[in-house]
């Protein structure tokens, strides 16, 4: 039986490379160009985060600069037990977990409608682009919406991990390392948070039958 | 091989989609959903699910997002800039300060020892030439022994009854070129035998670095009765 794992950062080591600690230091030495270099390599993989787990661009935005932030404040105790990727997503789950929390408390439902995505277009099918029918977008946008309206039914827990291994692809050592739970742990999770989500998501799934 | 039941084979599922199985485990998942319809659905929704997800577009960042970031972090970190300024200098200078001063402990030493060796013989050299010619001695100043000045003012002609104060320019070859009274007696006579006199004298003329110069000398001639 054929398996497919394709995933971006799947069997990176979590230790810290001679590469890395090298980009820390000059991160701890207040270097303009780490600083920016930092920015363009993760904004774009903590905003796809935080954007999944909350589902709220406006709300997405705010957290990444708040996570970028909080790593330059922590830099400096950074020991580079784990590596760099794993401790930033640490600072990065921290905040959006906390802003999440901090919605729930207040009985605030996230405002962002699920009927567009945040440019308004279903993400990569523009106006111009001549591939997609206008039937297959409407489907892909009405897909989004419900994967993403099935994350929102999610507990916390079970979104975050469902977040970093299904859609952003971490492995299991680097999701223990995100949320600080052991491997067992990570496995028993993600068992039941996938049995979750497949109970809302039935409908969209192919099942072959061999 | 252990045969699974539904149950247990169903907890399988996820990890096995990852990998995460061991080799036993991932056989006898193999073997048992080749058998059951029911866990072959669930493996393939697992499967499909798992695709669905990770076929998710990613979306757009918010315009400006990566600039507003950069300005915010900009602003936070030059908010510390002494903090900024000390971690810098920390960063530079802290692993140079162990080899700074092994470094100037070992010049010191080194100097001291040369200093040290220098100093037994020539020290006591420089020393008595010192002594011996202090260091304004490289100009000597004009003086005479001539006993031409001295017979003309002691002799009986002459009758200095106030002190006598000539400023003398004195040449290189030791011969006065130019003259001045500065006090005494002002009359012919006195002026006659002070021209012979200072045309007559011989001095021996003052040196610069061993040459001898031009230089003035003031004379002074005090009568002394008995």
């Amino acid at each position: 039986m054929p398996r497919e794992i394709t995933y971006n950062w799947l069997d990176r080591p979590a230790e810290l490379t001679a590469q890395e600690a090298l980009f820390v230091s000059r991160l701890k030495a207040n270097e303009d160009a780490a600083y920016d270099e930092l920015v363009r390599m993760y904004s774009s993989p903590i905003y796809h985060v935080a954007y999944r787990m909350t589902g709220d661009a406006a709300e997405a935005s705010d957290a990444v600069q708040d996570i970028f932030l909080k790593v330059f404040r922590n830099i400096g105790g950074f020991k580079g037990e784990a590596a760099l990727k794993t401790w930033i997503f640490k600072i990065a789950f921290s905040e959006i977990l906390n802003r999440l929390r901090w919605w729930k408390r207040r009985h605030r439902d996230t405002t962002l409608s699920l009927d567009e995505s945040p440019n308004g277009n279903v993400p990569g099918h523009g106006v111009a682009d001549a591939g997609p029918t206008p039937e297959e977008v409407l489907q892909a946008k009405e897909r989004e919406n419900a994967i993403q309206q099935a994350l929102r039914r999610l507990s916390h827990e079970h979104r975050s991990i469902i977040v970093l291994r299904d859609i952003e692809g971490f492995s299991y050592t680097e999701i223990a390392d995100v949320l600080g739970i052991s491997m067992g742990t990570v496995k028993s999770r993600l068992a039941r948070a996938r049995a979750d989500l497949k109970k809302s998501l039935m409908r969209y799934l192919s099942v072959r039958y061999l | 091989m252990r045969s699974l039941d539904c149950p247990s084979a169903q907890k399988l599922m996820s990890a096995f989609i990852d990998s995460m199985v061991t080799a036993a485990e991932s056989d006898s998942l193999e073997v048992h959903v080749s058998r059951c319809q029911a866990c072959q659905r669930q493996l393939q929704s697992f499967k499909s699910m798992r695709s669905l997800l990770s076929r998710m577009e990613k979306p757009p960042l918010p315009e400006d997002m990566v600039l507003e970031t950069r300005v915010r972090l900009s602003q936070e970190r030059n908010k510390n800039f002494r903090a900024r300024f000390e971690n810098r200098l920390n960063y530079v200078f802290k692993p140079l300060v162990i080899p700074a001063l092994f470094g100037v402990s070992l010049t010191t030493l080194f100097f001291g020892i040369l200093l040290g060796c220098l100093a037994s013989d020539n020290t006591a050299l420089a020393e008595a030439r010192l002594e011996e010619e202090p260091v304004f001695g490289l100009y000597k100043p004009v003086h005479t022994t001539d006993h031409t000045m001295l017979r003309f003012v002691s002799s009986d002609e002459q009758n200095l009854d106030e002190p006598l104060t000539i400023e003398t320019h004195v040449g290189d070859e030791g011969r006065v070129i130019d003259y001045e009274v500065l006090s005494g007696p002002q009359n012919p006579e006195v002026n006659g035998w002070i021209h012979e006199m200072m045309s007559l004298a011989q001095f021996t003329p003052a040196t610069a670095f061993g040459r001898p110069v031009e230089s003035k000398i003031i004379l002074s001639f005090v009568a002394v009765r008995n």
